[in-house]
């Protein structure tokens, strides 16, 4: 069974569409959801999440629709603000909130608030942005949530905190019963993490692939004379001024001196893509 | 649902000196006006003011607590309807407290009291209160704390106007007894309530929190 799975998603804005988005994650699973600010990852997030209604298309969280109220005892979601009111405690939040989840598990949570060490006793007001995160996935974990949806975790977090959430995220899921979906636009981040990873560029879903394919994968850069050669076989291809870019299978890399190959980092591929995508943009106006 | 009145409750923790002013207010109108039932009318309007908002503005302290109830395995019915009850409950027990205080101070200063309007008195008040929180949480729901308390206060102070002018008149004139009035009274508070909480689960839907 899949943990989410993302069904013809389309939602319109006047000034934004999110257009006809296919993603499915499998239990035991990373996946990371990238893409330039104002690409639509919040959107699609609050979408998964029944915050915003989809204009069309279905969500599925482990089989179940979203929009079932049962769903939200196995899904955790942490935004990059705490929604709890700001006098609360972690101590409060388990006395008011753990009496909603019927897998709610005081020893769990206490030993996640131990682990990131946060104090039981302190003040939402007064944590940090990176407590806060802490706290929301303590919170989210000590009900077992089967499903994590994160929008951008780990931004504004220090190196060793970062360091410390991404080991966290990794052990989640070893289990195979847990998975994750984190949006980010640090891609260093979902290098290390992330088993799949779907890239959004204005609304679209350009790029959805097993993170293990794009390392099959390398991107090469060549003079535009050389472009119709690479075109045909490239994944994605992009022309900014004479110089050509392409995303194409390593085993498919011209033998010649005339490119240059570089192994596919998300970085790369984000950029690509998202020069890809406007050249497509231009061509057809 | 109890879970999710235990929650809104939760809200008015820490916040006991803001509902102790009110019950102050009640005790001075039951010495100047030496009329319990008056007095617990009076303060039930008192007690509105502090008492409803306050949730909304606890929750409106942190911009991201509108996702709080996204949280909840809770349909939007049993969160605004546990909001009504919260608050009505919280109203419930000051309307009770008020009163004995009232009691106290009238028994203290030897102000002229019949026992029997104490019944009257809490039911007025209760009553009182539901009608007033039945008018505010729609517009607050609607127009956010701050807009919202404006303006359900400005239909409380004209609904009261109206009720003092014309209403009273009518209702002489009709020459009811005690009883009928208390019962048409609750049965307009438990009616507008009904109302008010059905609207108020439509704006949420249409708006979220």
């Amino acid at each position: 069974m899949n943990a989410l799975e993302l069904v013809n998603i389309s939602k319109k804005y006047p000034s934004f569409l999110l257009e006809n988005i296919n993603i499915s994650l499998p239990m035991g699973k990373i996946m990371g959801l990238l893409g330039q600010n104002g690409a639509g990852k919040t959107t699609l997030l609050q979408v998964i999440n029944n915050e915003i209604e989809a204009d069309s298309g279905q969500v599925y969280v482990l089989g179940k629709s979203n929009k079932a109220v049962s769903v939200k005892q196995f899904v955790g979601i942490v935004t990059d603000a705490i929604p709890f009111p700001n006098m609360w405690t972690p101590i409060s939040i388990e006395k008011n909130m753990g009496q909603f989840y019927s897998n709610w598990d005081t020893k769990k949570y206490h030993n996640h608030l131990m682990f990131f060490n946060l104090e039981a006793n302190k003040k939402i007001s007064e944590l940090s942005r990176g407590m806060k995160v802490k706290l929301m996935i303590s919170f989210a974990c000590a009900y077992d949530a089967k499903l994590l949806v994160l929008d951008e975790p780990t931004s504004g977090l220090d190196p060793v905190s970062r360091r410390e959430l991404l080991i966290y995220f990794k052990q989640y899921v070893s289990d195979g019963k847990h998975s994750i979906l984190f949006s980010s636009h640090i891609t260093s981040d979902l290098d290390k993490v992330a088993d799949f990873v779907a890239f959004l560029v204005e609304g679209k879903l350009c790029l959805y692939s097993e993170k293990s394919a794009l390392t099959d994968c390398c991107i090469i850069h060549g003079n535009i004379e050389d472009a119709d050669r690479i075109n045909s076989e490239a994944i994605y291809f992009s022309i900014d001024g004479h110089i050509f870019s392409a995303l194409i299978k390593k085993e498919k890399v011209p033998e010649s001196n005339r490119f240059s190959a570089l192994p596919a980092e998300l970085d790369d591929i984000m950029i690509l893509l998202d020069r890809s995508y406007k050249n497509e943009e231009s061509n057809q106006t | 649902m109890k879970k999710a009145i235990k929650l809104e409750l939760s809200f008015y923790e820490g916040h006991i000196k803001l509902m102790a002013y009110p019950l102050l207010a009640a005790v001075v109108f039951a010495y100047f006006t030496q009329n319990i039932i008056y007095a617990t009318l009076m303060s039930a309007l008192f007690f509105s003011m502090s008492v409803i908002p306050l949730p909304f503005d606890v929750l409106s302290q942190n911009d991201a607590s509108r996702h709080l109830y996204n949280l909840l395995p809770l349909t939007i019915n049993e969160i605004v309807t546990a909001r009504y009850f919260a608050i009505f409950l919280v109203g419930c027990c000051l309307v009770i407290l008020g009163i004995v205080l009232q009691s106290m101070v009238m028994f203290v200063f030897q102000l002229p009291f019949v026992v029997d309007d104490v019944l009257t008195a809490a039911i007025v008040g209760i009553a009182a209160f539901l009608l007033l929180l039945s008018l505010q949480i729609p517009f607050i729901y609607q127009q956010g704390v701050i807009k919202g308390r404006m303006s359900g206060r400005g239909i409380i102070i004209l609904a009261s106007l109206l009720v003092f002018t014309y209403g009273y008149k009518y209702l002489k004139a009709m020459d009811l007894n005690t009883q009928l009035l208390l019962l048409l009274f609750c049965m307009v508070s438990l009616v507008t309530f009904l109302i008010s909480r059905s609207i108020s689960v439509k704006i949420v839907r249409s708006k979220g929190f």
